[in-house]
């Protein structure tokens, strides 16, 4: 029988619920009260916004970790004594158990008589007093002091009679198996249901008499069936007990010999109420919310989350609720919370929702809320949360993870579904049970407990978990604000060491270590590892939230959300510390102005290159980070940029008349054309024909921009020149800028830049006045086109003027100066293999002479030099000092940029010199050839003109020539018409013309000047 | 009347509603999207295939896109394409440029009619190079298994092939060369995204073998991407295939050792321009035309350190380009009333391409663009394939309830259904309802198959008007805005729910047209 009753559901009708000794009329009368006006009121309330908030309730530090502790494993939704449970863990009465980290509650189990003392004399608020009794027990002779919990509350219960004095000796016996159950009293035997009627009605009574005492006269007990199981010492206890509904048995019996179960014990706790909470210096008060807000604070100690909630409390007046969300700056987070216990959910007041009828629990003295109890949710509301699988849809129920993670079930509607089709309605459509968007967000219409309506809300839902993209990351009060792809904004805080942060770099292809990292930890290197200031605005983020303070973040994955965009660079400055700024000309013509700090990577062809090498013109690749902060304001960073090595190289400067166009081919012909090389105007050609494919080419009559159409039909005219500038495009040219000009055309040479106006105007040192520059005039620097602003003072500048001081085109190249190459021969001393090697003594080429020097001298060599004798290029491995092709003792002509040999070469000992200018090179057969032509003469150390009426000369190169332009060794083919150049032979050339009339001469070491 | 059958066989009511575009109906309707018994039946129109360029770090000039006429005559000569070839040659350690031709043999016609299946792609290269004595010949066979995979808004073609023979051989005045075929392996996979409008693809390729000279050296060369995929894209305005590659030649027996990067790119598109009439009494002021453009590009860079070589012989650039081809577009008649209107050209050169096809009338400019007028104008520019839906059999469906068999726009919305361009949901596809900005826009960027760009979800876009874009609406807007095809007005406005007139779609489409001719090729 007594397992029956345990586990009967019919336990509940022993103890009746709700019960309220003397207040048990006023709360019925809230209820006559508010029952009309209630729900209508829930959307009329609204002067409880504007009302005077009569108490203010803060939650409790301590609730926070209730509501977690709270979830009992065993206690499940449906049973009857949960709220009882409930209430009694939010007033700190009782607490569970956590066994392998599972929490339990045990209701079922027995409830000790020490137990039972235990709660009694807590309720009566005599915990301080038991304590200081056990604290203050004096020994007498011969006992032993025994290390006992309940010994205070035995003794207090022993002074308040409800146990004699013989009892208490007995509960204090250390050893309680010497005890006879028959005639002892084991403190740890289960309290009978009759025992604990008694102690109660004692208990109560010693406290407070006038709330209770035993009844003499049997009324009640007479009702139960099992009237005569009950021993006649207790049943004046039980009838009083009964009467004030503190226990009530199920209505046919009482049980008396029964045991009582912990869950039992707490309803009883929970019916003395009153009582109860008089003891414990708390009120309880009933209401209704009107009104819940959030509030967001954010300081420099760090941010405070507040939810409030308006509650129109039975007096008629304006309670508050507080929930105070405490984030410090060093990551301890405080929560003031209260326990909310709705229907069959533990939960944070943060969950209350407008219209909820509650009883609540609350401390006058401190202001504090201690528990809140729903006991009725608005007739018609909505709850959102993510679908769980409809495994009890046959029983006509659905589920959902609300925001909190609580799971809720309710019972839906019958029209909302049909098990024989298997569909569910989802947005008034039928739609089948397996199609239903499990964990996506929906949500449900309830109207009286039942769910008449399902709306799906579209995203995936997991509420410890979201993502987004980061709008705001404030690395000095730890927090970040993500834009959720329901465009809702989400502020959430992290403790800088403690967040576990990955995050893809966008050069990153993929996940190396391959795993969902939760899942299968790896303790190797991941390369998405990643401190949480790598997190920028406009990364795509997913946040994993701490369960127990969903403000703080645990942990996020993140990725960059780059855009690529196309531009020239119009001009790019250094700021100092700021790094550079650059201005860029978009494509579709815009100009845009971007920050470019140190740390950004900058590519040219597939080398890693500084910012310093953006120059003007260059076009490029960037990838930028775009993030919307808020609708109408871009944030954007760039964070990567690609310089296209071959974009906008300017190929040739072309000058003619205006041929043929042809739109079909998308080509126009140049008549009687020039190219422009160093010293002028050269290779005239009847006609040539350029391509005209390229996007956008420029077309300007003198400063007008016009259209091609505009060309063809008023340009064809017999004065008018066009000039025209092509790119490099493959190995062919495009046209991309032309301008027609109508004066007399000159050419000045290079000369340095004197001034400039940054604008329109500039000086140069070998033309009197100033040279003006229009939109029409062709710049190009370093071989890009582009805005005269870039050409300053002492740029190196060719000018081909249109008119007076009309410049038509201006080309800057870098001043050529070979100073920093020396070019010497040496006698090998010793070679350290792949090091070094050091010549015993050396000849440094001057101008024409070598000055020899006896002190020895050491170069480094790697793989780069080239090594070079008169028929081959030798391996770096065939430069030794040891075996038959050692090395050692011989002579070489070394080129040299400081201690680094560059180049080693066997040449011949050059002495004589010939000077001239490029006039035609012949690559296959490697000549040059040269006018102006002038010889040395070693003996008077003067350049003579080579002959009167022709100086022309040809010079053959060999395996063991160098030419040397700008500091640096070039081929053949990099020789540039009109170069100017230096070569030392071993052939007077003078003397050869004379006796063998013959202009041609090895050329072994050659400056370009 | 099959699909109609099917339509209310789960009890749909056909509720009558705007969002058949939108997003949220979109997702749900993927739950209940009816499933069609046929499928594939419609093959996708082809320009031209990957590997018109070869796999070996060459090009060619490739093909043409199809002309404008070719819709009207069927013009196709079966032929096998020979294109004009040029590859570099690195094996001899000196780079040598050689002309000569590639013949592509891909039997990939039938692909869309079968759900999986098995083709034969054959390359066969001839190129010499007369002034340095050097020769090349080669041909690759393999077998290229596919099998198609139905996406929500695009399908999936993914191709592996195997390789059947390869035989090789080259000759130089340094040495004869010659594939050991036992040696070869050749492996190539494509991944192909068939958007509603374009095809994207992306190909892994690795191949390597072992060449001997006459004296039994050997020198074995190894081929494979360089970091990125070959990557390309066909669409009826332009076509772009680029590969990154890297071949390593090493051979210790002649000791070379040779790092090689290639980068070779084929391009074709079709660009547009307007002929104004000389001769003044002349019945038509002057006529649009089409030029077929088409380039191939190589840029080599050897990154080993070779003294021997100078600079243009370690990087280079070569480029392979034949004359444009044109051909006439019908005359745009009937517009006069839009002489010197903003969207005079816009509208011009729709009618000219025959994208727009309505009688043209006084008045039409200003007005409204539906929804079914837009789709039927999208379809034209992407060429959808509409001759299933031509003609009405046994087989045909019904996917809309408000565009029947019966209706002009059958073919159109049919068509782009099928393209997965729009989704049925078993609704009214509210075919006469006039478009807004923000669906022209969500079917805009869908055609291009770009709407990833805009990231997951329903983002904050930067327009002002941000809040009042609908949250289907956002991602697309936001992948346009990033793509630079869609901008606010002025102020910063999208103005998502305005509807749009037909002189605004004219300037929408003519807009989109012009980023499919150049703009798209750009990144590749």
């Amino acid at each position: 029988m007594k397992f029956k009753y345990l586990f009967n559901n019919k336990c509940r009708k022993y103890i009746s619920k709700n019960r309220n000794i003397s207040g048990l009329i006023s709360v019925i009368l809230v209820f006559i009260l508010f029952a009309n006006n209630v729900f209508a009121a829930i959307n009329e309330d609204r002067g409880i916004v504007s009302a005077e908030i009569a108490n203010e309730y803060t939650g409790r530090t301590v609730s926070g970790d209730m509501i977690t502790n709270l979830n009992f494993s065993d206690v499940s939704d449906d049973y009857w004594g949960k709220e009882a449970i409930m209430r009694m863990g939010a007033l700190d009465i009782t607490k569970g158990y956590v066994s392998n980290g599972v929490r339990e509650f045990r209701p079922t189990n027995s409830m000790s008589k020490e137990e039972a003392l235990a709660f009694i004399m807590r309720s009566l608020g005599l915990e301080e007093e038991a304590k200081q009794i056990a604290e203050g027990i004096v020994l007498g002779d011969g006992e032993t002091t025994i290390d006992l919990w309940s010994k205070g509350y035995l003794t207090l219960a022993s002074q308040l009679g409800l146990i004699t004095a013989a009892e208490l000796a007995d509960g204090l016996t250390a050893d309680q198996t010497v005890l006879d159950p028959e005639f002892n009293f084991i403190r740890t035997e289960p309290v009978s249901r009759e025992l604990i009627s008694k102690w109660i009605v004692q208990g109560i009574n010693s406290q407070t008499p006038a709330l209770i005492e035993p009844i003499y006269r049997q009324q009640n007990v007479l009702t139960f069936d099992d009237f005569d199981e009950m021993d006649n010492a207790f049943i004046p206890y039980i009838e009083a007990i009964v009467e004030e509904e503190i226990m009530v048995g199920d209505g046919t019996s009482f049980n008396p010999k029964g045991n009582l179960i912990r869950a039992e014990m707490m309803q009883i706790m929970a019916n003395m109420d009153t009582l109860l909470y008089e003891n414990m210096g708390l009120v309880e008060k009933s209401g209704y919310v009107g009104h819940v807000e959030t509030e967001m604070k954010v300081d420099g100690t760090g941010n405070v989350l507040l939810n409030k909630v308006l509650i129109r409390n039975s007096d008629g007046s304006v309670d508050r609720f507080i929930k105070e969300s405490d984030t410090k700056i060093n990551g301890v987070v405080d929560v003031k919370d209260a326990v909310v216990y709705r229907g069959d959910n533990i939960q944070s007041l943060s969950s209350l929702l407008e219209g909820d009828t509650i009883h609540y629990v609350v401390n006058e003295v401190t202001d504090e809320v201690y528990y809140v109890q729903v006991v009725k949710s608005p007739v018609l509301y909505h709850v959102k949360g993510a679908l769980e699988p409809l495994t009890d849809i046959n029983e006509g129920k659905i589920t959902i993870q609300n925001e909190y993670g609580n799971y809720l079930t309710y019972t839906m509607a019958d029209t909302l579904y049909n098990t024989n089709l298997k569909t569910i309605v989802f947005d008034e459509k039928y739609i089948n049970i397996s199609d239903a968007p499990i964990t996506n967000s929906i949500t449900l219409t309830i109207k009286n407990q039942l769910v008449t309506e399902i709306n799906y809300g579209g995203t995936l839902v997991t509420f410890n978990e979201f993502s987004g993209l980061v709008i705001e990351h404030n690395t000095d009060f730890n927090y970040i604000r993500v834009s959720d792809w329901d465009g809702n904004e989400v502020v959430k805080r992290y403790i800088e060491n403690q967040i576990d942060v990955e995050k893809e770099k966008y050069y990153d292809n993929e996940d190396q270590i391959g795993y969902f990292d939760q899942l299968f930890p790896y303790y190797g290197f991941d390369e998405d590892d990643a401190h949480i200031d790598e997190i920028e605005v406009g990364d795509i983020v997913h946040i994993k939230l701490d369960p127990s303070n969903k403000e703080n973040i645990l942990a996020i994955s993140a990725k960059t959300n780059y855009t690529v965009k196309f531009g020239e660079i119009l001009k790019a400055e250094y700021k100092g510390d700021e790094g550079y700024n650059i201005i860029l000309k978009m494509h579709d013509h815009s100009v845009v102005s971007y920050k470019i700090t140190d740390n950004i990577p900058v590519i040219k062809g597939s080398k890693n290159v500084s910012m310093s090498e953006v120059s003007s013109g260059d076009l490029v690749r960037i990838l930028v980070n775009q993030a919307v902060i808020a609708p109408g304001t871009l944030h954007e960073g760039v964070k990567e940029i690609n310089i296209d090595p071959n974009g906008n190289v300017i190929e040739k400067i072309y000058k003619g008349k205006l041929g043929t166009i042809s739109i079909s081919q998308e080509t126009i012909s140049i008549l009687n054309s020039y190219e422009l090389i160093q010293t002028g105007w050269k290779n005239y050609t009847t006609a040539i024909t350029l391509d005209i494919s390229k996007e956008d080419i420029e077309y300007y009559h003198e400063d007008e921009r016009v259209t091609l159409a505009y060309v063809d039909n008023y340009l064809r005219i017999d004065d008018i020149d066009m000039y025209v500038a092509t790119e490099k495009y493959f190995d062919k040219e495009k046209i991309t800028k032309v301008t027609f000009r109508e004066n007399r055309d000159s050419v000045l040479a290079y000369s340095n830049v004197t001034t400039t106006n940054g604008f329109n105007e500039l000086e140069t040192q070998n033309h009197d006045g100033t040279i003006k520059i229009d939109n029409g005039t062709i710049v190009v620097k370093n071989d890009k086109l582009i805005s005269v602003s870039n050409v300053m003072a002492p740029d190196y500048t060719q000018v081909v003027l249109n008119g007076n001081n009309q410049a038509a085109v201006i080309k800057v190249k870098p001043e050529p100066n070979n100073d920093s190459i020396s070019v010497m021969r040496g006698r090998i001393a010793h070679i350290n293999d792949y090091e070094d090697f050091t010549v015993m003594s050396h000849a440094l080429l001057s101008d024409m002479d070598w000055i020899y020097s006896p002190i020895e001298r050491t170069y480094e060599i790697d793989y780069e030099t080239i090594i070079k004798d008169e028929e081959n290029i030798l391996g770096i491995n065939e430069f030794i000092g040891y075996s038959d092709i050692s090395k050692v003792d011989e002579v070489y002509t070394i080129i040299a940029e400081g201690v680094k040999a560059t180049h080693i070469i066997k040449g011949p000992y050059c002495l004589e010199g010939v000077i001239g200018e490029v006039f035609e090179v012949d690559l296959e057969n490697s000549i040059i050839l040269l006018k102006d032509t002038l010889a040395y003469d070693k003996t008077t150390k003067q350049w003579n003109e080579l002959s009167r009426p022709n100086s022309y000369s040809e010079t053959e190169l060999f395996n063991e020539s160098i030419i040397i332009k700008n500091n640096k060794v070039i081929a053949l083919e990099e020789l540039e018409l009109g170069d100017r150049l230096r070569l030392m032979t071993n052939i007077d050339l003078a003397e050869e013309l004379k006796l063998n009339d013959n202009r041609k001469f090895p050329g072994y070491i050659i400056y370009v000047e | 009347m099959k699909g109609y059958k099917q339509r209310y066989k789960h009890g749909y009511k056909g509720i009558k509603t705007k969002k058949s575009l939108g997003k949220k109906m979109i997702s749900l309707g993927a739950l209940m999207v009816l499933m069609l018994t046929t499928m594939l039946s419609v093959m996708s129109k082809a320009y031209g295939s990957e590997g018109e360029i070869g796999f070996f770090g060459g090009i060619s000039e490739g093909d043409y896109l199809p002309k404008n006429i070719e819709k009207h005559v069927n013009i196709s000569d079966n032929k096998t394409p020979v294109y004009a070839y040029k590859e570099m040659i690195f094996i001899s350690g000196e780079p040598v440029e050689v002309t000569g031709t590639i013949t592509v043999d891909v039997e990939d016609d039938d692909i869309m009619a079968a759900s999986s299946g098995i083709y034969k792609e054959r390359y066969i290269i001839k190129a010499n190079n007369k002034a340095n004595d050097v020769t090349l010949a080669r041909s690759l066979s393999l077998n290229t298994a596919y099998w198609i995979y139905e996406g929500e808004f695009k399908r999936q073609i993914i191709k592996d092939s195997e390789l059947v023979s390869w035989v090789e051989s080259i000759t130089t005045p340094t040495g004869a060369y010659s594939l050991d075929s036992d040696s070869a392996i050749f492996s190539k996979a494509t991944v192909e995204d068939i958007t509603a409008g374009v095809a994207y693809y992306s190909t892994t390729l690795s191949y390597s073998g072992i060449f001997k000279d006459a004296d039994g050296n050997e020198i074995s060369v190894v081929v494979e991407n360089n970091g990125d995929d070959i990557y390309g894209y066909k669409q009826p305005w332009s076509k772009v295939e680029t590969q990154k590659l890297t071949m390593s030649i090493r051979s210790t027996d002649l000791d070379l050792s040779m790092d090689i990067t290639l980068n070779p790119r084929l391009e074709a598109k079709k660009t547009i321009y307007y002929n104004e009439n000389q001769p003044f009494p002349i019945s038509f002021g002057g006529t649009y035309n089409q030029r077929m453009e088409r380039e191939a590009t190589l840029e080599y860079e050897i990154i080993s350190q070779h003294s021997n070589l100078t600079p243009s012989q370690k990087k280079n650039e070569l480029l392979l380009t034949t004359a444009n081809e044109i051909e006439k577009l019908p005359i745009p008649e009937g517009l006069d009333f839009i002489e010197g209107h903003w969207a005079e050209d816009d509208l011009k050169k729709l009618y000219s391409m025959q994208i727009f096809t309505e009688v043209p009338h006084e008045g039409m400019h200003f007005e409204a663009m539906t929804r079914g007028d837009f789709v039927k104008a999208l379809c034209l520019t992407m060429d959808i394939d509409t001759s299933p839906y031509e003609t009405i059999n046994n087989d045909s469906q019904q996917i809309f309830g408000d565009v029947g068999f019966e209706h002009p726009l059958y073919p159109y919305i049919m068509g782009a259904y099928h393209a997965k361009l729009v989704k049925g949901t078993g609704e009214d596809f509210d075919v006469n309802v006039p478009i807004t900005r923000e669906e022209a826009f969500v079917i805009y960027i869908r055609v291009i198959g770009l709407e990833r760009l805009g990231v997951t979800g329903s983002p904050t876009t930067s327009f002002i008007d941000d809040s009042l874009i609908a949250s289907w609406a956002r991602k697309e807007i936001v992948a346009g805005y990033r793509l630079g095809i869609i901008k606010g007005d002025d102020k910063g406005r999208v103005n998502p729910k305005q509807w749009i007139s037909k002189a605004e779609a004219a300037a929408i489409i003519n807009r989109l047209i012009d980023y499919l001719r150049e703009e798209i090729g750009k990144d590749y």
